[in-house]
């Protein structure tokens, strides 16, 4: 009689219950992966910042700061009372929100442009591999000649202004055009040129997802394109929009191979933060930690902020919380019962 | 009536306009793109130590492959770079397949920890586990191997996430079923019908990942110090940092810098000619559910 049972229980297990083991084995290798190459160097670099390493370690295992007979914030103090450090995140700041604001316009005003069914763009396949190509080049030699380019063509442009305000046509001055010439301004450009073409992959990625009724309806009702671009798409690309977010954060934030171009200069203009713990991780290790740390922090609040404003599913969120309710219930119920 | 149509009459003229600029903004990128090329392919290489001015020489591309083959190590790095690139694209595209796929398929227990788990994980930027990664290696005298650069390249979590999407899209419960029901195992199921599924989404990711890993320069930088161990991209910043200055001619390190770079950039550009048709496009990744 029993035995029957358990035989009727084994049956009417349920069906996905017994493949969910594959579920593990699937997802083993990334995790025992990440977790070794990626998981554990990390924790271990974060733990430097409690450390005292100031020279080549080797393999020796650096001692913590207390046993030093400094306190344990040493590294911290020393690292946030430097005015290089202060530098670095203001120019990472300044360099990511001026990249990314332009940057993202561009890419979405001319993907929602190509993907218009009723302007009947020609050519966006093509158009498309062309504007990765900066962004498959960059890092190599190739690189740099291009960016050897650009930096001709906007300094010629800048010079041509620069002549347009000598003759004094329009009443502009060369402090008008300073800013055409400086550091910041051919960083900003070049990474944007190179990033760009990524964003707007991505971009026409998540609006050709949105499906065309959607988009039908809204034309119906009377919605010119900016209304349809902030209340239809966005809203309905909300994970590709994360996707495309995350990207263009981590880019941003961990941004030196552009402005390294420049070379180091003492008053600092083009230090980033990712440059600062380059630069401090040839000697001083644990300061390089403590920059982690921080950019770590800048991530995660930043990625966060994005994350928890725009693209939670809040309905979904709604859903799940009254079902957990829902269950909780029934589950007091059946005790009642039961007692 | 007269009225309707004139507003119809003014949308077509709007839409025109609009049509006009995007095309005019398009060229205007493209040829800021293509420029450098045209300036390079017309013989004279451009000298970037200088910024972007002519170095004067102009040499047939033959004679700089010559020069190429006799001073510089290109041969092996090629085939290292070949090595590193190839690997971690095929590995890291088929794991995070794997994993998309155990998230989107199977229940199991902690699939949604996980799933928040690769969320979290994608915003942290790579370059922080570099420290680490660097003590790691020397402690355990792995340094001067392939494999260790391949290692921590087949995780993205990023590339996990954009599958997942995809597959979520794609997906459906029927053909698992009816697979399962005629006999075929999780993993062959995996390999005969979920990764033709997912074409699209590999082939876009494949891209990038072969590009990241194309012209890496942190990792292999620490885990490869010798000579014949040194893949492509550390080679060529290499040569351009200490080795163009070793010729009497500069004429001649510009010309070997040109070349490499030729050799440097044509495998991404080559990958890409070939993926590009797959990239994904119209399908409802992870879109509103209905």
């Amino acid at each position: 009689m029993e035995n029957k049972e358990a035989q009727i229980k084994v049956k009417t297990k349920p069906i996905n219950r017994r493949y969910s083991k594959w579920g593990y084995i699937f997802a083993l290798p990334f995790a025992v992966l990440y977790l070794i190459f990626t998981f554990v160097p990390m924790g271990n670099s974060l733990y430097y910042a409690f450390c005292y390493v100031r020279h080549y370690i080797g393999y020796a295992q650096p001692k913590l700061l207390s046993e030093e007979g400094y306190p344990w914030y040493q590294n911290f103090k020393e690292v946030f009372t430097a005015v290089s450090f202060w530098d670095a995140v203001k120019n990472t700041f300044k360099f990511s929100i001026l990249q990314i604001i332009p940057e993202w316009i561009l890419a979405f005003w001319l993907a929602v442009m190509m993907t218009d069914r009723r302007l009947k763009f020609k050519g966006r396949k093509i158009l498309k591999s062309i504007f990765v190509i900066p962004k498959l080049l960059a890092g190599s030699t190739m690189g740099s000649l291009l960016t050897g380019f650009l930096l001709m063509f906007f300094g010629t442009a800048a010079f041509k202004l620069y002549m347009a305000s000598m003759i004094d046509g329009f009443g502009f001055t060369f402090e008008d055009f300073e800013y055409l010439t400086s550091i910041d301004f051919f960083i900003i450009i070049i990474s944007i040129f190179m990033h760009f073409g990524i964003t707007f992959i991505y971009a026409v990625v998540g609006i050709t997802s949105v499906p065309v009724e959607v988009f039908e309806a809204a034309e119906m009702d009377g919605a010119n394109r900016l209304q349809t671009f902030f209340h239809v798409t966005v809203p309905c690309m909300r994970p590709v929009m994360l996707f495309i977010t995350v990207l263009s954060v981590v880019d941003c934030l961990g941004m030196s191979d552009i402005p390294s171009i420049f070379g180091y200069s003492s008053d600092r203009t083009n230090l980033t933060l990712s440059i600062y713990i380059q630069i401090q991780g040839n000697m001083c290790l644990d300061r390089a930690s403590v920059g982690c740390i921080v950019l770590l922090f800048l991530c995660a609040i930043i990625s966060g902020i994005f994350y928890f404003a725009f693209f939670r599913d809040k309905d979904e969120e709604q859903l799940r919380k009254m079902r957990r309710k829902e269950k909780r219930e029934r589950a007091r119920a059946a005790k009642g019962e039961a007692s | 009536m007269s009225e309707n149509g004139l507003s119809r009459s003014f949308v077509k003229k709007t839409d025109l306009a609009l049509k006009i600029v995007t095309y005019i903004v398009s060229i205007g990128i493209t040829a800021l793109v293509i420029a450098p090329f045209v300036t390079y392919i017309s013989g004279n290489f451009i000298d970037p130590a200088v910024g972007g001015e002519f170095s004067g020489a102009s040499m047939s591309i033959k004679e700089a492959f010559g020069l190429l083959l006799k001073y510089t190590p290109i041969p092996g790095a090629l085939k290292n770079s070949l090595i590193v690139s190839v690997t971690s694209t095929v590995l890291c595209v088929y794991v995070s397949a794997i994993t998309a796929y155990s998230l989107v398929a199977y229940e199991w227990k902690f699939r949604r920890i996980f799933n928040k788990f690769i969320i979290i994980v994608m915003m942290i930027p790579s370059n922080i586990a570099i420290i680490g990664y660097y003590q790691l290696v020397w402690k355990f005298h792995l340094a001067n191997r392939l494999c260790m650069v391949i290692f921590p390249a087949i995780t993205a979590p990023l590339a996990v996430y954009f599958m997942k999407l995809y597959l979520e899209a794609t997906f459906s419960r029927d053909i698992l079923e009816s697979a399962r029901m005629d006999g075929a195992g999780e993993i062959r199921i995996f390999n005969k019908i979920i990764l033709p599924l997912m074409k699209p989404a590999l082939a876009t990711q494949a891209i990038f990942i072969f590009l990241d890993s194309w012209t890496e320069y942190v990792i292999p930088g620490i885990v490869l110090v010798k000579d014949e161990k040194r893949t492509l991209s550390i080679m060529s910043m290499m040569f351009a940092e200490i080795g163009i200055d070793m010729f009497e001619d500069p004429a001649i390190g510009a010309m070997i810098l040109g070349a490499i770079t030729i050799v440097s950039v044509m495998p991404p550009i080559i990958l890409f000619a070939f993926l590009s048709k797959d990239i994904v496009e119209g399908v409802q990744l992870g879109s509103v559910k209905y």
